[in-house]
């Protein structure tokens, strides 16, 4: 007889009340918008309504996937050219990556602001360039996920030889890069992806120090939270959603394919 | 007979594949976070002096440092306690399969991050919204004590301190991983 | 001019030589076996001939063309893996065709020229699976199919067997051998078993310790070794200890007793202490059947090996084996007995102590 395991089932519930109390008082209060005593969804189409919110929402929104595709170029062929080509290089390329936790994003940004708002590279004056510097701030913030996510995917493959393979086959680099190498990364690659959109979609302080006034969704929902408390409220509902669902996302492709995945499961 | 030595044949342009990598980390993470360096070794008149270092030890910043170390020691100890005793129960406690791979999904972030999660809490508990940064940024933009100089050096002892705590966290890993193996 | 030439190849590995001295010419249609003990040099030697490493030295052709520098996409050859290092997103047809779709051909040549391959590996039909849902021994037909589709000059095989096992790995050599000769394509074939490399090639290239040490058929490798190290490599092999007595008559003295070879023993002088080799299979009991030499010898030990029982024999510092077909009415001696063993003088090979250096076979 298998004894009914209270101890194992008193921590998980503890754990779920740990996690969801805050959220269900969240979610709770985010209806509560109307009255007292009666629910209404009046907080969201408040938010969700909003030009600030579409603004600044799009903006990260849009931020994200750049970023994503930055950092990708930027971590991918490179994780992939260390691992077959110059193995020795390995441990300076994980210290780059790692820098962003040790360099406070406050200090990057504080940097970043110093180095580029005076020539040879004066950036900070216009909108194309202020954007272009979110976007490279992102990324640093980005490298240690992306990194972490490719670099489990090339392990799980067996790099050398399939590039062999298609080399012998007349492959040139980009055909081995994006047509053998990137397609087996591809839950990799999607984890590391969907956890920078999450980074990015959040993140306060390199938007808030670059960009003139609220442009980006961290800052809005700091704001919002000083100024609207319901919607803020609604708006952490919404965003708690989103991670969630991308979370699963990922879970799921890990699950998809037996045999052809890599990465996180 | 054609004979060409070893070490001509051998140059090879290998590098070239890592120069995007590391033109990036240099222009944007390695020179913007030497400015720090450079500024906390410097007075308001830019000549050279330590006083920013000894000013590290006045009691506001000693204090806001205290506290966000302590913070962070707390929600890491906290949180490593805590994520043990549920990854435990749910392995070893005889649970459904399902409750697992719900919290797995659930610390889906986490995981991306195996190894210890102790230290992995610290640090980014410590990186991200502690007093340290709150005080770093008001410092830098000279609204506490009119002297971003002592800011600089503020943040420069973070970086060492976070550069302590990825080293310990490495070394961790390494360990974890030799055990594992 | 030979189709596939290689010439003073070498390889070093920072201090360490992997390939020395390597020199060999393969016809065309030919199928060569590289044979040799773990870290010879077989598999450097065979990715320096697909331009995945550079040779230290020397120069590599195929069909009257240097190729020594040429990177591993211009170089036309095929290559198949132990590993079998199929494209793990791709289905059978998309890795088949892989190398044509590089190539730009259309997608109706490439689909007839992909139906083809799967039929000449008999797996027409499995074109839509993915290489998970493939035994390993289809993977590697595939993997094969793969590297033949390009059709190039040569085709290059590391250890593709080893991975499998033993019913598989028979029955797949037999295929691909059929198929080589199918196709009439030049094939190099590492391997480490010595059955393998006999049974498919037409020549074998022993290896030893970075240096060839022989090349010549499967018949006179098994049957004329030339160095110590491929008598024992190849097959079970005897090797005694002997001096010569007196070169003209071929004699020798093993453990006092004399003994005599069909070998010329030219160079040799009376003393010189020589390495005489001896195949279990061609010595027998005294009195079975007469043969020129004879050796007292004591039994040591007696194995049985299913169709023949290995037994093994002592004279003097020498200590080897001799084979008898098994059979019901087989009377064994007993271990200790002494015995006398016979062998022909045709049996007893002179090795050369020395390397096969500078020569091009
Ligand atoms: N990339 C390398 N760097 C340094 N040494 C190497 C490298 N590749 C091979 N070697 C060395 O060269 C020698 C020959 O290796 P090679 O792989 O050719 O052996 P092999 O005959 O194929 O052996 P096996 O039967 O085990 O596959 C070995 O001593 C090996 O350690
Ligand atoms: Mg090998």
């Amino acid at each position: 007889m298998k004894r009914f395991p209270i101890f194992g089932w008193l921590i998980i519930v503890l754990g779920i009340l740990y996690f969801f109390t805050p959220l269900v008082g969240t979610l709770e209060w985010s209806l509560r918008i109307v009255s007292r005593d009666s629910f209404s969804l009046n907080a969201y189409t408040n938010v969700l309504m909003s030009e600030r919110f579409q603004r600044t929402f799009g903006f990260s929104f849009i931020a994200a996937l750049a970023t994503i595709v930055v950092s990708v170029l930027l971590v991918a062929p490179t994780a992939y050219w260390v691992h077959l080509k110059l193995p020795r290089l390995r441990p300076w390329v994980e210290f780059v990556t790692l820098l962003t936790f040790v360099v406070p994003a406050i200090v990057l940004v504080f940097g970043i602001v110093r180095v580029y708002s005076r020539p040879p590279f004066s950036l900070m004056e216009t909108e194309w360039g202020t954007n272009f510097l979110v976007i490279m701030g992102y990324t640093a913030l980005s490298l240690p996920y992306t990194y972490r996510a490719v670099d489990t995917g090339l392990r799980a493959i067996d790099v050398r030889t399939l590039t062999e393979a298609a080399q012998s086959l007349g492959a040139g680099w980009g055909t081995i890069i994006f047509r053998v190498i990137f397609p087996n990364l591809r839950v990799a690659l999607l984890s590391g992806a969907f956890l920078t959109f999450a980074v990015v979609m959040g993140e306060f302080t390199i938007s808030n120090f670059i960009l003139p006034g609220i442009v980006s969704f961290g800052p809005y929902m700091v704001n919002l939270n000083q100024t609207r408390p319901y919607e803020a409220a609604a708006v952490a509902i919404i965003s708690f959603g989103l991670t969630w669902t991308s979370i699963g996302v990922i879970q799921l492709l890990g699950r998809g394919a037996p045999g052809q995945l890599a990465g996180t499961r | 007979m054609a004979s060409t030595t070893g070490t001509a044949r051998r140059f090879s342009w290998e590098w070239i594949g890592v120069v995007p990598f590391f033109l990036y980390a240099l222009l944007f993470l390695i020179i913007p976070s030497s400015f720090l360096v450079i500024g906390s070794f410097q007075n308001a008149q830019g000549g050279f002096t330590l006083d920013n270092f000894v000013g590290l030890f006045d009691e506001t910043v000693r204090n806001s440092y205290t506290l966000s170390l302590q913070i962070s020691l707390f929600t890491a100890l906290a949180g490593g306690v805590f994520g043990f005793l549920m990854a435990y129960a749910a392995i070893a406690g005889g649970l459904p399969r399902f409750v697992r791979s719900f919290l797995l999904t659930f610390s889906g972030v986490a995981s991306n991050f195996s190894g210890v999660p102790l230290a992995s809490a610290y640090i980014s508990t410590l990186g991200r919204q502690g007093m340290a940064t709150i005080l770093i940024g008001r410092q830098i933009r000279g609204e506490v004590l009119q002297n971003p100089n002592l800011g600089y050096a503020v943040a420069v002892g973070m970086v060492v301190i976070m550069s302590v705590s990825i080293i310990i966290y490495s070394w961790l890993q390494r360990k974890t991983e030799g055990w594992l193996r | 001019m030979s189709f596939l030439e290689l010439t003073n190849v070498r390889k070093l590995f920072g201090q360490v030589a992997a390939v020395e001295n390597f020199n060999l010419h393969v016809e065309r249609g030919e199928f060569v076996s590289f044979l040799g003990p773990s870290g010879c040099g077989k598999t450097t030697t065979l990715r320096m001939i697909a331009g995945f490493e550079l040779p230290t030295d020397g120069t590599i052709r195929v069909n009257n063309k240097d190729i020594t520098f040429q990177p591993p996409q211009k170089r036309d050859t095929g290559m198949v893996f132990q590993s079998y290092a199929l494209f793990p997103n791709m289905t059978v047809a998309d890795n088949v065709g892989f190398g044509l779709m590089i190539a730009k051909k259309s997608k109706a040549e490439i689909k007839q020229r992909v139906d083809e391959m799967l039929g000449i590996i008999k797996m027409f039909g499995l074109g839509n699976r993915y290489p998970y849902q493939l035994s390993g021994g289809q993977q590697q037909r595939v993997a094969l199919a793969r590297a033949l589709a390009i059709r190039p000059q040569v085709l290059l095989l590391d250890e593709p067997l080893s991975a499998l096992d033993a019913k598989i790995r028979i029955s797949l050599r037999a295929e691909i051998r059929a198929i080589q000769r199918q196709l009439g394509i030049t094939t190099i074939y590492v391997t480490h078993d010595q059955e393998e490399a006999l049974s498919l090639s037409d020549r074998v290239v022993v290896m030893n310790n970075a240096k060839i040490e022989q090349v010549g058929t499967p018949f006179e490798i098994y049957n004329f070794p030339q160095t110590e190290f491929t008598a024992q490599f190849v097959g079970t092999l005897n090797t005694l200890q002997a001096q010569v007595r007196d070169a003209a008559r071929g004699a020798l003295v093993v453990d006092g007793q004399e003994i005599s070879t069909a070998q010329k023993l030219d160079g040799f002088n009376a003393g010189d202490a020589v390495t005489i080799s001896l195949r279990p299979e061609r010595v027998a009991f005294y009195g079975e059947l007469q043969k020129s030499n004879v050796l007292n010898v004591t039994i040591q030990n007696i194995t049985f090996l299913g169709s023949i029982v290995r037994i093994q024999v002592r004279s003097g510092e020498n200590i080897f084996y001799m084979d008898e077909f098994n059979n019901p009415f087989l009377a064994l001696p007993k271990i200790g007995d002494q015995q006398q063993i016979t062998f022909s003088r045709e049996a007893v090979l002179v090795l050369k102590s020395g390397d096969a250096r500078g020569k091009t076979f």
